[in-house]
């Protein structure tokens, strides 16, 4: 079974990497760079691929922080939701496809599975896959955004259906909530869709996680920070 | 009637869709298929249709040109007789109403002043959201109250996240005459997808699967394998190479010893034909041929009583496949060839195996011989 790294120290050692099907929901209150710590564990390794759904920055703002922070570009896709509702002539690039609004799950579904045709036929970049199927990191950014426009039930579905197709290409999903914006009831039936929990607090500018899940050893809460981009865990 | 936009189909449900109907394109999430909406959309505008379009999800330039991209059509260039609910009216309909009854109201006279006022022929309704603000049987109540007795048509297209269960209940629900699913064959990625007629209320057809691709914004059904058998020296090359709009053959000293393919482009159904070699020594390959196949079409030498022993051998190899077969007496304009009673009785075959008497080197009797397999794979009930 492919083991997915992140990089992230603290974490690889927590979890001993992700198993393929994995899915990671971080719960985070606003202004406390949760994308930060999505992008950090969707990184993606030689040889692996990564697709972000952006419902609420712009693709081309994440291709410029994706660039300032060392990623390999050429193996990141992204479906862009947002660009879209002001640049209706927008077209879709070999690397980030276009929806018209967060709204439109048929839409997101359809660009998803595309990106990951030409991920598999080989054309999506000139690295070779570490293996078959290529090794895949989905990263939802945000599930608080795709809720705002759909009922929950719905958006239950779709992220079942979504993350059923991901266990089966052997990929991994990470997706972002606000912790603040929703309820228990949305917090605990999104959670069951998810292996691994990251909760996040910020306290006198001081930014903590705490991790949870199956078959990963406990982390208490423990600060973070940011380098770069990179993401530094004190343990 | 307007035309679904796609020829496989129209051809299937018998031409197209009769006015006043309701139609459902039920689409599995991730399936590329948006086309099956917008290609019956622009075929209804090109034929002077009036539309109204109800897409909330996205604003109607976004929208325009989504539809410039996948199938080549403007449809701004259809002002005069095309009216739009987009997501800009959605959140205007639902700031104005403070209740479900009021969301309703607003609706319902929105749709009513619309096919009143524009004379609308056929609305066309991207339904996930309005199902989720309005509720799925109110909706088909509002719209039937406000269909002009009838004689509009609504399409409907439905991104299924409940699967079967759901769809059975659409179906049971009596509110479509046209249903058809949209589906992705997915494995570790998904490798092709399939649309299946689940219910035709003006045409008894049994339910079928049939593959598509896209190409050059058009959806176009395949049949990706008919396979042709027969014995050796029986014509099936020139069957196959008459049959084809292209194609390849292996020979050596003018017999088949690998195989025939041959693509052709038939009533908008895209066409791959597998001739295999007729020798006995390559009967082992027959069966890895003969795996997937959607028909079989097996070829004998009418003129030569020789070789029926080893067409009946042939036969017994294909009939448990229980797909379409169809047996083709070739030779027939030659002298003193076997008639369709005598192959039938000398073969053995099941009754409703059709059985042709044509020359191979005529390509509108071969094309004939296509054409009858293609209804029976795709109209026939399953074996």
């Amino acid at each position: 079974m492919y083991i997915y790294k992140s990089g992230v120290l603290a974490f690889d050692n927590a979890t001993g990497g992700l198993t393929s099907g994995a899915n990671v929901i971080i719960l985070a209150p606003a202004m406390s760079e949760a994308e930060k710590i999505a992008y950090n564990l969707c990184r993606p390794l030689p040889g692996e691929y990564t697709i972000v759904l952006t419902t609420e920055d712009q693709s081309s703002e994440l291709i410029d922080n994706f660039n300032k922070w060392g990623f390999n570009i050429e193996n990141v896709g992204l479906i862009d939701t947002v660009t879209k509702v002001s640049t209706p002539t927008i077209q879709d690039e070999l690397r980030v496809r276009y929806v018209g609004s967060p709204s439109d799950l048929t839409g997101i579904g359809i660009k998803f599975s595309k990106m990951v045709e030409s991920i598999t036929d080989g054309h999506f970049s000139k690295e070779k896959p570490a293996r078959y199927p290529p090794p895949l990191r989905l990263c939802v950014s945000t599930v608080s955004t795709l809720l705002m426009y759909r009922k929950l039930e719905v958006l239950y579905q779709f992220l079942h259906v979504f993350s059923t197709k991901l266990k089966k290409m052997e990929g991994i999903g990470v997706y972002i909530l606000n912790s603040e914006s929703f309820d228990e009831k949305t917090i605990s039936l999104l959670k069951n869709l998810m292996t691994v929990a990251i909760d996040i607090k910020v306290e006198n500018d001081r930014y903590y996680l705490k991790l949870n899940g199956k078959n990963i050893k406990s982390l208490p809460w423990t600060e973070y920070r940011f380098e770069d981009g990179k993401m530094v865990v004190h343990i | 009637m307007i035309k679904t936009g796609v020829k496989g189909i129209d051809e299937l449900i018998g031409g197209g869709i009769p006015q006043g109907s309701s139609v459902l394109y039920c689409l599995e999430p991730g399936v590329d298929g948006q086309l099956f909406m917008i290609n019956t959309l622009t075929a209804a505008l090109k034929i002077g249709k009036r539309c109204l379009l109800i897409i909330p999800h996205i604003s109607y330039e976004a929208f325009r040109q989504d539809v410039i991209h996948l199938n080549g059509c403007d449809i701004g260039n259809f002002s005069g007789s095309l009216y739009i609910i987009d997501v800009k009216q959605r959140m205007e309909y639902k700031k104005a109403a403070d209740s479900r009854g009021k969301d309703q109201s607003y609706f319902r006279d929105y749709i009513h002043h619309c096919i009143k006022q524009h004379e609308i022929d056929d609305i066309f309704i991207y339904a996930d959201i309005i199902f989720e603000d309005l509720g799925i049987s109110e909706t088909f109540e509002l719209l039937r109250d406000r269909n002009n007795e009838g004689k509009v048509s609504i399409i409907f297209e439905y991104l299924n996240l409940e699967g079967s269960e759901l769809m059975k209940e659409l179906m049971e629900s009596g509110n479509f005459q046209l249903v058809i699913s949209v589906n992705s064959g997915y494995s570790a990625i998904p490798f092709f997808d399939f649309f299946t007629l689940e219910y035709i209320a003006w045409n008894k057809m049994p339910k079928r699967a049939v593959p598509y691709f896209i190409s050059d914004g058009e959806v176009i059904p395949y049949i990706p394998k008919i396979v042709v058998i027969g014995p050796a020296g029986s014509g099936k090359s020139t069957f196959v190479s008459n049959a084809s709009d292209c194609g390849s053959s292996t020979d050596r000293s003018g017999t088949t010893v690998a195989m025939d393919l041959g693509w052709l482009h038939w009533r908008g159904f895209e066409i791959s034909l597998y001739g295999t070699p007729g020798q006995p020594r390559f009967d082992p390959i027959i069966p890895q041929i003969m795996k997937n196949a959607m028909g079989v079409i097996l070829i004998i030498d009418a003129q030569d009583p020789s070789s029926f022993e080893r067409a009946k051998e042939q036969v017994m190899m294909v009939e448990n496949a229980h797909i379409p077969l169809i047996i083709v007496g070739n030779k027939s304009d030659l002298p003193n060839s076997a008639d369709k009673n005598f192959i039938r009785k000398i073969l053995n075959v099941r009754d409703d195996v059709e059985i042709f008497t044509i020359s191979s080197k005529r390509p509108q009797e071969v094309r004939g011989v296509i054409e009858r397999l293609v209804d029976q794979i795709t109209q026939c009930p399953l074996l």
